[in-house]
């Protein structure tokens, strides 16, 4: 049955795709996907809601006369549904489709070329499966199983010491289908699970921590708020911190939303926009040697793990930082043409991103990382990262959650109130340490999955209200 | 959190009027003791012109069906734009199960009462901005990239984004209550990188507003930007330091709405105090019994109102079907409201002030700003507030800020800024940063002018991330003895 309605959802992309291409389509993509997801927020330990979805989108990607165009097509289309189309059903999509390219092609008219499009990735192309990025554990998940995980990590952070416990627990399944105007026909399916828990031990003194995974079994609720809610505890009546340059040690959390900015940054749009802080930077060294930062959207289990990009090309390991040098920005077929390079499979159609960040682990552990730390801090958690410059690299962030001063490799006393004020080459290059306990994550503030261990940063610029 | 919306996005429909009355009814019959139906269709446009080439063109038309309901007390919200009665009423059938499997975990919602409306309003467009052409849209964007190379100032990189849209709502609840709505929004957002010799600059605004096209007769946003990329590289050319020690500041209507969004709006969002986004956008500073305390000079009044016409957070109805009106958060310097939906006001034992806001269809209404700003005070000119400082900064416009998720520790670094001395402004001042707890802020402000003025942003809340239209604003202010950060 699942093959008879993957089928006719093709059926219906391919209609789209061949009349965008006898209208006289350069390049057209045509995308379909279907989702459903579950989420339970919790809050002060209790449950405070639940959330059901289901959506169907398809999504087209059009060029004429070097003139781009997008738009979505988010009518009521059963795709999802557990019995078959019917006959009329699919006319009726077509017809419905066939309007919307009408109102397309009208839109497109008055528009100017995109003198620098020159053109989608050309197919076909042969796939590799990428394990572990299914699991019908996940899509099949029952509803007492998922207040029983919410249920237990709370309990987990509550053994900690920490008094209340906020967060998310969040499934999701979907399956996507991609065809294109240069020979690309494709599908996939893929499953999440998202967990976030932050506990606290009051107003002043919090941990965060998540997880993100593929496959259920590699989901460790208990862990996971084991950590936030020990943070909590350790976070007990803070003190305001002091102004001025510090050795810091930033737990996954807080450096994996600075890899996401850092990642973002790689994106050939973002270059051309001037929102990144590598422009005119290929082949620079632009961190300490110990960096080695790669986009890999191949890698098993990975929470951004894909088989193709937005065009279809099959996806890669790329390398970004090399020994602290940066080898390579982000490209989809066009943009690297434009810049005579290959392309690196990660389309975006318009602005190229990453799939899954992995800066590569050090071989030291955790512990003996804060050991090189005489006097430092150690930061579990940022958030609100704003720009001066970005073509500079000019930013602040602030840090929340436990916030601990270090003396002698150990944690002494908890502060607060204080504000990373940096330049985001400048902290990349004085990294100093890379511990080895390499963790995926996405949270809030991480919206591209990066996977990093602890890092030591040395001197970081550590600012605080002046009154 | 307040975020700048960069990349166009879109929208969403209805006609199934009556598939909402199915939802509500079906949640009813299987034991919900409270149902809501929200159903929208968004018909949107957007272009961005990126370094004077038209990089992408786009329109959408998107439509679905939001349905919150209680039972067992525990509150279920199901999102689909699946828009037929079977799917729909095996959404629910799913959305139920988990429901009432989590209710032996639930908090106990329970909902503040509210008057039954039936009501139907829609915004009045004198250019009605959907029937305005592609090419007038585009017209305007080339027309700001000539303005901005004719200045012959090296900008490197010029990204000018324009989206509109109309969305259209249906709003049910098995109360009586029936609200539809109609609001068109336009959103203009730009970044401009100004270069001079090896030094750059950066600019990233954005304007909205809830009207028709005939708004881009008042921004003027040629001329306007034009005026800015002036403004950045003369302060490149001839920017000082700013001064050190304690100061006098008078900061712009746009400081002055960011600070009334970010360290005065979010504490005051009830969902926030409740601990209902500790995990997500933080917590507060403010505690229930704060109310009625003294928070800042009697110069200071700060509301929040979703009634103002053509401001970006404009509504009349909220999300709950409650009648909008203006809160006063702070006047004349004592706390006087916060922000509720009508579950927090349930658990403060007060009235829902219509401040439940959703995104989309798809996400749960949230204590959400509309408008956010400080009221204008008893001086008539920003230029009377500066004649008054012997030394000091006049901060126009921002670019890096940030507070942290209590609220407490505020930064503002100035983008377009001016030392002050006797009474005049003199010389540009680069980059010159207030860094400074909340008390120590309002505390500050000792006077307010009468030049008020709306700006517009995305803010961010909630998790999955809603990023919502607002407006946040004032009239100039003045600071007295502020020590600058650096």
């Amino acid at each position: 049955m699942a093959n008879n309605l993957d089928g006719q959802f093709l059926e219906l992309l391919h209609h789209i795709k061949d009349k965008l291409v006898k209208e006289g389509a350069d390049d057209a993509v045509v995308s379909g996907s279907k989702s459903s997801g579950q989420q339970i927020k919790f809050v002060n330990n209790k449950i405070a809601k639940t959330g059901t979805e289901g959506l169907v989108n398809v999504g087209i990607f059009f060029v004429k006369d070097r003139k781009v165009v997008t738009t979505n097509f988010k009518e009521a289309i059963d795709l999802s549904a557990d019995s078959p189309l019917d006959v009329p059903s699919m006319s009726y999509l077509k017809e419905k489709s066939d309007k919307l390219i009408q109102r397309l092609l009208q839109f497109s008219k008055p528009l100017q070329p995109k003198e620098d499009w020159f053109g989608l990735a050309e197919g076909p192309f042969k796939y590799r499966e990428i394990p572990d990025t299914y699991d019908s554990k996940i899509a099949n998940i029952s509803a007492e199983q998922q207040v029983d995980l919410v249920n237990k990590g709370i309990v987990a952070a509550l053994k900690e010491g920490a008094k209340r416990c906020g967060g998310i627990f969040e499934v999701q399944t979907g399956e996507s289908f991609l065809v294109t105007s240069r020979n690309v026909e494709t599908k996939s399916k893929g499953t999440s699970v998202y967990y976030s828990i932050r506990a606290l031990l009051d107003k002043e003194a919090s941990g965060h921590n998540t997880a993100s995974e593929r496959m259920l079994s590699k989901l460790d609720v208990e862990e996971t708020a084991k950590f936030a809610g020990q943070i909590a505890t350790l976070a007990k009546k803070p003190k305001a911190g002091k102004k001025g340059a510090f050795d810091v040690i930033f737990a996954p959390m807080s450096w994996g939303a600075l890899l996401d900015q850092v990642g973002g940054s790689t994106s050939i749009f973002d270059v051309e926009a001037g929102t990144s802080f590598f422009i005119n930077k290929l082949g620079q060294p632009v961190a300490n040697p110990l960096v080695n930062l790669y986009d890999d959207a191949t890698v098993t289990g990975g929470y951004g793990s894909t088989e193709y990009d937005s065009e279809g090309t099959p996806t890669q390991r790329n390398v970004l930082i090399e020994n602290g040098v940066l080898k390579n920005y982000l490209y989809n077929a066009s943009t690297a043409r434009k810049y005579k390079t290959n392309t690196t499979a990660n389309a975006g159609l318009i602005s190229p991103h990453p799939w899954n960040l992995m800066l590569e682990p050090g071989k030291i552990s955790k512990d003996d990382l804060f050991k090189q730390v005489q006097k430092g801090l150690y930061i579990t958690n940022i958030w609100y990262t704003r720009y001066q410059n970005y073509a500079a690299g000019d930013f602040s962030t602030i840090p929340r959650d436990g916030i601990f001063l270090i003396e002698n490799g150990q944690i002494v006393k908890s502060l607060k109130n204080i504000r990373i004020k940096e330049n985001m080459i400048h902290l990349l290059q004085n990294l100093s340490g890379i511990a080895s306990d390499a963790r995926q994550m996405t949270s809030w503030e991480i919206n591209t999955p990066v996977t990093t261990p602890h890092v030591l940063v040395k001197e970081v610029n550590i600012t605080k209200p002046t009154k | 959190m307040l975020r700048f919306i960069f990349k166009p996005f879109a929208f969403v429909v209805m006609a199934y009027e009556d598939l909402a009355e199915f939802a509500i009814q079906h949640a009813k019959t299987r034991g919900a003791s409270y149902a809501e139906a929200r159903l929208e269709l968004t018909d949107s446009n957007a272009f961005v012109l990126k370094n004077g080439t038209l990089e992408a063109s786009g329109f959408e038309m998107t439509q679905g069906l939001g349905v919150r309901f209680v039972v067992n007390n525990t509150l279920g919200f199901v999102s689909t734009n699946l828009l037929e009665k079977e799917k729909v009423k095996s959404l629910i059938e799913k959305a139920l199960k988990l429901t009432s499997s989590s209710s032996k975990m639930t908090e106990g919602i329970a909902f503040s009462s509210a008057a039954v409306e039936k009501a139907k309003y829609e915004v009045k467009q004198k250019r009605p901005v959907l029937d305005v052409s592609s090419e007038e849209k585009i017209s305007l964007l080339k027309d700001i990239e000539h303005h901005l190379t004719e200045t012959k100032i090296k900008l490197p990189s010029r990204y000018l984004s324009w989206s509109d849209w109309i969305t259209k709502k249906y709003y049910i609840n098995s109360e009586g209550t029936i609200i539809e709505s109609e609001i068109p929004r336009i959103n203009f957002f730009y970044l401009l990188t100004v270069l001079r010799g090896k030094k750059s600059a950066q600019r990233v605004w954005q304007y909205g507003s809830t009207t028709g096209f005939e708004i881009t007769d008042t921004w003027k946003l040629p001329q306007l930007i034009q005026s800015e990329a002036r403004a950045l590289e003369k302060a490149l050319r001839e920017g000082k330091k700013p001064p050190r020690g304690v100061i006098d500041m008078v900061v712009g209507p746009e400081v002055a709405g960011i600070i009334a969004h970010e360290s005065c709006g979010h504490p005051f969002e009830a969902d926030r105090i409740l601990g209902r986004e500790a995990a997500q956008a933080g917590e507060s500073y403010m505690t229930p019994d704060m109310i009625g305390q003294k928070f800042a000079n009697p110069c200071v009044t700060l509301v929040d109102d979703p009634t103002v016409h053509d401001a970006f957070g404009f509504y009349l109805y909220d999300d709950e079907g409650v009648k909008a009106r203006r809160k006063y958060l702070i006047k004349e310097g004592i706390i006087t409201e916060l922000l509720h939906n009508r579950a927090t006001a349930k658990v403060l034992g007060t009235q829902s002030n219509a401040s439940a806001r959703a995104s989309e269809f798809d996400k749960e209404a949230i204590v959400r700003m509309s408008n956010t700003f400080f009221l204008p005070g008893e001086y008539k000119t920003e230029q009377e507030l500066i004649e008054d400082v012997k030394l000091g900064i006049y901060m126009k416009s921002f670019m890096e800020w940030n507070i942290d998720d209590r609220r407490y520790n505020n930064r503002y670094v100035g983008a377009e800024a001016y030392l002050i001395e006797n009474g005049k402004i003199t010389v540009p001042v680069k980059s010159p940063a207030i860094e400074i707890s909340t008390p120590a802020l309002y505390a500050a402000i000792d006077a307010a002018a009468q030049n008020l003025e709306f700006h517009s942003a995305s803010c961010g809340k909630g998790e999955p991330m809603q990023g919502i239209p607002v407006a946040h604003g004032g009239p100039s202010l003045r600071l007295r003895g502020v020590k600058l950060g650096k």
